[in-house]
């Protein structure tokens, strides 16, 4: 008879390469956001939006100004860098050292909620607005990345190696 | 544990290709609705005789301050006409939540042309055009020439109202866009007496037909631009947004009536526009005007001297 498997209560440890990984997505994700929420207060019709050849399918300026841009009252690209910063806070090293299992839960939760608002934008920009923002797609492609990222070293990770013997006697 | 881990892997592959499906299908439904393709909307297409506007041309217009086009407006009557009310059981006409406003015009159509200057001018305070273009109209009809936008091909996009414009034909009557089903039940139901004079009635649908959410109606120009007849775009563009010209200031007067009613739509959204317009345009109809000393009655709301011009009956059929 096997013996049933005891939950782990420890710290899980995610392939080496999920922290780095995540990191640099979030970074970029908080740089893109934080593009799209300046231009937001204080120019959005900015030139950057608008390098859009007329009539091009790609135009961030007509998604932006639209009536999809203010969910629940917030602007979309300020709802986006608050998540972006707060992943990046989750995603960091020290987010993945975390014993505490709700950061884990939290960074999960954060991705999938990041994926939904995704699905949901994406289907304003191509079925209502039919226009797709350039500046918008680059942090749907990093959210979805961090989801795959987030999802697989939350799968893969091991738990921690007990602390060896008499290292607090030696620290 | 190493069975755990398994079961979390299939777990996360799971959840991976769920959102993958459900971008798929988003993406596929866009493509089988024809969502990605160019279409009337903001499709970029450009009508023969159009021609592009560089930005900064664009932004001289629209950049017109609310406060001007409201002091050019506050003083009535002025040189331009505010829309007529609609009955007040009439719905409101809504988009997506916002109260939307329909144009029906042609480029052939000189007073078409005089009433796109005030429009766009109005417009871009609640919104954003893109791909606006240039073009004038018809050489041979009156006022031949005049510069003016082309909202054929154009988008607008904006927090607080809609905007759908119809362009049936081009500045040299060749068919351009067809009309919709709603764009033509609203002309047949309200372009025509007492919103049309009556010598008008029975010699098609006057234009330009601006149907503002169920609420205000044009179905004519707001103020004569004759003056600007034959000049280049350019030159126009300057000649319009100078509020130094009788010209000018009936323009703005237009869109400072129009800027009113929409405020009176939006309730008063954005505040960034709304405070500036004083209580007596929030709403302003030619009744109202003339209750506050205007002469402008309905009839009279196309300039005398320029009759509003009409989409003859037989193209509209084909259309």
């Amino acid at each position: 008879m096997v013996p049933a498997e005891e939950p782990w209560s420890g710290r899980m440890v995610p392939p080496r390469w999920v922290p780095l990984t995540s990191t640099i997505i979030c970074a970029l994700a908080v740089a893109d956001s934080g593009y799209l929420t300046y231009t937001h207060f204080t120019n959005p019709k900015a030139i950057a939006c608008f390098l859009a050849k007329p009539g091009s399918f790609v135009n961030c300026g007509m998604v932006t100004t639209s009536a999809y841009s203010h969910p629940l009252g917030i602007p979309v690209a300020l709802a986006g860098l608050i998540w972006a910063v707060a992943m990046l806070a989750l995603c960091s090293p020290w987010g993945w050292r975390a014993a505490n299992k709700w950061v884990g839960r939290a960074r999960l939760a954060g991705s999938v909620v990041g994926v939904g608002t995704v699905c949901w934008l994406l289907w304003a920009e191509l079925i209502k607005l039919r226009h797709l923002c350039e500046y918008c797609t680059g942090v749907h492609i990093l959210t979805f990345a961090l989801f795959i990222v987030i999802l697989l070293g939350t799968a893969l990770a091991v738990p921690s190696e007990p602390e060896p013997a008499g290292v607090d006697e030696l620290a | 544990m190493q069975q755990r881990r398994q079961r979390n892997l299939y777990t996360a592959l799971g959840g991976i290709g769920v959102a993958v499906v459900v971008v798929v299908v988003i993406v596929a439904v866009s493509l089988s609705s024809g969502g990605t393709k160019k279409t009337a909307n903001a499709s970029g297409d450009i009508a023969p005789g159009a021609f592009a506007l560089t930005a900064a041309q664009i932004a001289q217009v629209e950049n017109v301050p609310v406060s001007e086009l409201v002091k050019q407006a506050a003083p009535m009557p002025s040189d331009a006409a505010p829309p007529q009310a609609l009955p007040a059981k009439n719905p409101v006409l809504t988009s997506g939540g916002r109260p939307e406003i329909v144009f029906v015009g042609a480029e052939y159509c000189p007073y078409c042309a005089a009433e796109r200057w005030a429009l766009v001018t109005a417009l871009s305070k609640f919104g954003t055009f893109l791909d606006l273009r240039g073009t004038t109209s018809s050489a041979t009809d009156v006022n031949p020439s005049t510069p003016t936008f082309s909202f054929y091909g154009s988008g607008y996009t904006s927090k607080y109202i809609s905007f759908i414009a119809d362009e049936e034909e081009t500045n040299t009557e060749a068919a351009l866009q067809a009309p919709t089903a709603q764009e033509e039940a609203l002309v047949t139901k309200w372009d025509v007496p007492p919103y049309i004079p009556a010598a008008d009635a029975g010699s098609g649908s006057p234009i330009p037909f601006i149907y503002i959410a169920g609420k205000y109606l044009l179905t004519g120009n707001q103020y004569d631009a004759s003056p600007i007849s034959g000049m280049s775009w350019t030159t126009a563009a300057t000649y319009m947004t100078s509020g130094k010209n009788a010209t000018s200031k009936a323009m703005q007067a237009a869109a400072g009536y129009l800027v009113g009613d929409i405020c009176a739509l939006t309730h008063g959204q954005p505040a960034s526009v709304c405070s500036l317009v004083p209580k007596p345009l929030i709403g302003v109809t030619t009744t109202s005007a003339a209750s506050h000393g205007s002469s402008v009655t309905p009839s009279t709301t196309a300039p005398a001297k320029a009759p509003t011009t009409t989409v003859k009956p037989a193209k509209k059929a084909k259309s």
